[in-house]
This record gives C-alpha cells, structure tokens and sequence, in this order.
C-alpha cells in the first residue's frame, strides 16, 4: 500500500492546515494515547505526571509532530528519510512497533475533533496510509543487520531529558551519552 | 465478566445519547469502505460502491450503517452481559457472514472517529477511553463464537 501521487498531494495540503495547530494535536494524540490504551504508559515511566494535558506530555506531543512534520518534507523517501529516527527507536527506545499504529489511531481521532469538515473520508484514507508508511519506515531498523558497534549496556534506558532534541534524533546522540564510541562508519556487525 | 465504573456507564449512555443514529452509522460504515476498501468484499449486492462519491451515497450502505448502530444499542441495554446478547449475532458473522473478525476493530476504529467528530471537545481523553473500552468488549463478544 504505497503512496499514489494523489495521497501526497492531499497529506501536503492538509499539513499547511494543520501545521499552526500541530503541537495542540501531538499534545491531545499522546495524552489520548496514554489514557485509552494504558499499555503505552510503559514507556515513560520516567515521565513525572502522565495526566492529559501534562508538561511532559505537551512537550512530548511537539516532539513527535516534529518529526511527523520532518516526514511531510521526505515524503518521497520516508524510509531514507527516517533513518536515524528509525535507529533510535529500534536500538534505543526500543518501542514495539505495533504501538505505532496506535499512536496513529490517536492522531486521527484529534484531527476528525479539530477538522471535522475538513477530515472527510478521502483526507483520512490518505492519511491513514501516510502514518502507516510512516511507521514502517521507523520500523525499519528493527531487524536489520548494522554495523554500529555493541552499546557498552545491553539494558533499557530512556534518552536523559536534558540532551536536545536534535541530538536525540541523530546517531551523534548515541555518542554523547557514552553508549557507543563510534558512529556507524567502519566498525564491524556482531549482529 | 466486565466492569463498569459508574462513570463508564453514564458517559457510554450519554454518548449514544447525544449522536445522530442516522448520521454516525451510516459515516461509520462509509468511512470503513473507503478507508479499508477490501472491507467492501462484504457487500458485494451493495451495487455502486467504486469510488468514495459513490459509496458516500450509496442507499444501501446508509440503511446498513443504521443497522450496525441499532446492532450496538443492544450491547447498551445489555451491558453487563454483552457477551451473552451478542451470542447469536456473533454466529451469524462466523457462519453466516463469515466475516474476518479483524474487520470489527475497522469498523470500530471508524466509528470512533465519527463520534469524535460530531462531539468535538466533549469527547475528552477520558470519553474516548469509556468509548474504546465499549468497543472491545462488544468486539470480543462478536468474536467469541468464531471457532
């Protein structure tokens, strides 16, 4: 189910629209994400408040439109396009991706609330298929052999609040933390 | 054995209070077709159903939507055993039907969508959750005599 020309056309016009509201909707499609399917919770345990509307949820909400935004410019390539976020979520975050498709769910249930003339049937199948392309695209690296060194902790950790979201996003980050010495380039696979 | 808090309940049956039947089915059901087209291998007698315009329009598939809601209404006024009230409903989409049950939490999803819509701001998080834990459990009572 890749995407036809149409559905790029339609995912680009409705981003200009929803672009100005797009850290109220992160916002709304994580808390509701947190709050109907409680399993996602499991992620940010580290989260002080995970209530609707919280700071770190708000916060996080404009971190993930970000990158949803990053995957409107890319839409021609999402997979080369997402390389680096599909890292870490495969090797770091180490979220299931099955969660992804919840996520999407959510953002679709926020946008049918803040565009309900807008959100017509054609809109949400185009959008649908843009999330799932999305999402597969971060799943990516999931399985897949790299030639990153082994990080020197075999163990599940969150990314430390007060690394920048550009860091976070780039194999740079991997590095910054101390997890691995080296970037992808000349180091052998163990995998 | 399913229980409901007392907010659960009230806010299920304020939901189903406050949405247009002969609006929300009929999307619901429209919006499956278009967005999971292969859904449409269900309503092959449905006629006109090539295009979102058509399925949109399409007479048939408005009475169906209304339908499937009325089928719900049952699980409201059976909430504490919705299980037991779905029983046979759930052998005609096994047997009859023969339905993938994978295309009820579609059809659930859509449906979600449509109430959010047409509550706006009242279908808060805390709604949605009352609403989506409703659908899993009518969803896991259709399932249950697939066998």
């Amino acid at each position: 189910m890749s995407l036809t020309a149409k559905d790029k056309e339609i995912v680009k016009a409705f981003w200009t629209k929803l672009a100005p509201k797009a850290d109220d909707v992160g916002a709304d499609a994580l808390s509701r994400m947190l709050a109907v399917y409680p399993q996602t919770k499991t992620y940010f345990a580290h989260w002080k408040d995970l209530s609707p509307g919280s700071a770190p949820v708000k916060k996080h909400g404009k971190t993930i439109m970000g990158g949803v935004a990053d995957a409107v410019g890319k839409i021609d390539d999402l997979t080369a396009g997402l390389l680096n976020l599909s890292e870490l979520h495969a090797f770091t975050l180490r979220v299931d991706p099955a969660n992804f498709k919840i996520l999407s769910h959510n953002i679709l249930v926020v946008l049918a609330i803040v565009f309900p003339n807008e959100f017509t049937p054609e809109v949400h199948v185009a959008l649908d298929k843009f999330l799932g392309a999305l999402s597969r695209a971060l799943a990516e690296k999931y399985r897949y052999p790299t030639t990153r060194s082994e990080p020197q902790n075999e163990q599940h950790f969150s990314p430390p609040l007060s690394i920048s979201t550009s860091k976070r996003s780039s194999m740079c980050w991997l590095a910054a933390v101390g997890i691995c010495r080296e970037t992808h380039k000349g180091t052998s696979s163990k995998r | 054995m399913v229980t409901w808090t007392d907010f659960e309940r009230a806010t299920i049956q304020d939901i189903f209070s406050k949405i247009d039947y002969d609006i929300v089915g009929p999307d619901a059901l429209s919006r499956c077709l278009i967005v999971y087209p292969w859904t449409q291998r269900y309503f092959g007698s449905f006629g006109n159903l090539y295009n979102a315009a058509a399925i949109a329009s399409n007479p048939k598939v408005a009475a169906h939507g209304k339908v499937v809601l009325g089928g719900l209404e049952k699980a409201l006024k059976n909430m504490d055993d919705i299980k037991q009230a779905y029983a046979d409903l759930s052998v005609l989409h096994s047997e009859k039907l023969q339905v993938d049950p994978d295309n009820f939490k579609l059809l659930a999803d859509c449906l979600t969508i449509v109430v959010a819509s047409q509550l706006g701001k009242d279908f808060t998080p805390e709604v949605h959750a009352a609403f989506a834990k409703f659908l899993a459990v009518v969803v896991a009572a259709l399932r249950k005599q697939y066998h």
